[in-house]
């Protein structure tokens, strides 16, 4: 069960919503239909690294927005979201901005990036696409660290990017909880590819050599349109 | 129809998507059962605001998770999460936290916090929670800027606490642009009626927080913004 504090959810709330559900647009729900197991580290401390359940939709066809859970259970805790482009909307992307992106092409080849329950061939024509793609990871509970509720400010988190990375003991979990063996998908994935351009050197921001974290600043906080006229241009 | 980058998904993935779901473990996502919709400001810009459609669980009676999504429709762009806890939890926060959170009194007392298309007695209820509830939301995709992909750190969020502050130019013209379930609030505009109603079950006396408010949360000027650490990245 969840760690999640205060009292277990009562049912008349559970009745209550689900009486609600019903009645009102669930659209943007209704269009989440992955699910992708994946490990995430903390992009100043590739040694805190976490199992990412992503509960992925599609919007278009070069993007993904990914809900991620600790847990594919009902009470799971909700603990980040990524999301995932194609190469091609990479590389419009800024040169500053890429550094808190990462690459699957590995995660995808080792077999350390898997969609838990689903049949090998369904499987691979997703991989295939997702080898290519650039993610980006954003953590608001550090669980790893015991918090009971989603304290501080973001991670930026990143992704496995070679051999030797990943925690053998959160491997081998995932392998007895998923009924996978990493070795044999990895063969099995050998012959997916990686981005048409290469892996971005600026992808993989950690890797330059200094961490990368979030941090809290305090500024003169710009007063509300009403009290200034402004005139919005986006609504 | 949203905004978002790339082509539009093809019947082949959508197929494909539909084929896996029946397959695996959704027990989060079927767990999502309420529909919010609030204003959010900038913590660090209050002129600028956005609309945000809240997707909830209740992963505990004190505790609920929430998607934040700029409209109700499938290809609705994830702009943020919220998470919402009840007063008893937001006490037990460290202060330098609190500052991190928002109260919802004055959203849902002045109906500018509501459930599209849920009638009156249901959404109360709920109401009655929410109002004595904290919030902390965090955005990633600053659409109101136009950018076409969730750039740069994250946003920390606040809502409203007082009159004066929403941009009414906002709720309008989202509702002449994009029509949406968020009609109730919106009927009030248009008959010249302002947010708020004096004498309705929502500003009824003693539905706030217990112990007041705190004057840790709802502060002003905070952002957060990427730091890069002297020393090389722990493990590699």
């Amino acid at each position: 069960m969840a760690e999640v504090p205060g009292e277990a959810t009562q049912t008349g709330t559970a009745l209550l919503e689900k009486a609600t559900a019903v009645l009102e647009g669930f659209g943007p729900i209704n269009s989440i239909h992955q699910h992708l197991c994946a490990f995430h580290f903390y992009g100043d401390n590739m040694a805190r690294q976490v199992q990412a359940h992503h509960y992925c939709s599609h919007p278009s066809e070069d993007m993904r927005q990914c809900l991620i859970y600790d847990s594919p259970d009902a009470d799971a805790r909700l603990i980040g979201v990524e999301y995932i482009i194609s190469e091609s909307l990479f590389l419009t992307l800024p040169d500053q901005e890429k550094k808190l992106w990462h690459s699957h092409e590995y995660e995808v080849k080792s077999g350390t990036l898997f969609m838990p329950g689903v049949p090998g061939p369904l499987q691979h024509r997703e991989m295939e696409k997702l080898c290519k793609s650039y993610g980006k990871a954003i953590h608001f509970w550090q669980i790893d660290k015991g918090d009971s509720l989603p304290l501080g400010p973001p991670s930026l988190m990143y992704a496995l990017t070679t051999d030797g990375q990943l925690d053998t003991q959160l491997a081998r979990e995932a392998e007895k909880r998923f009924g996978i063996n990493l070795e044999e998908e990895r063969k099995k994935r050998e012959y997916m590819k990686g981005p048409d351009h290469g892996i971005h050197p600026l992808a993989n921001g950690w890797s330059s050599g200094k961490g990368l974290k979030f941090k809290l600043r305090e500024t003169e906080c710009l007063p509300s349109p009403s009290a200034t006229g402004i005139t919005r241009v986006f609504v």
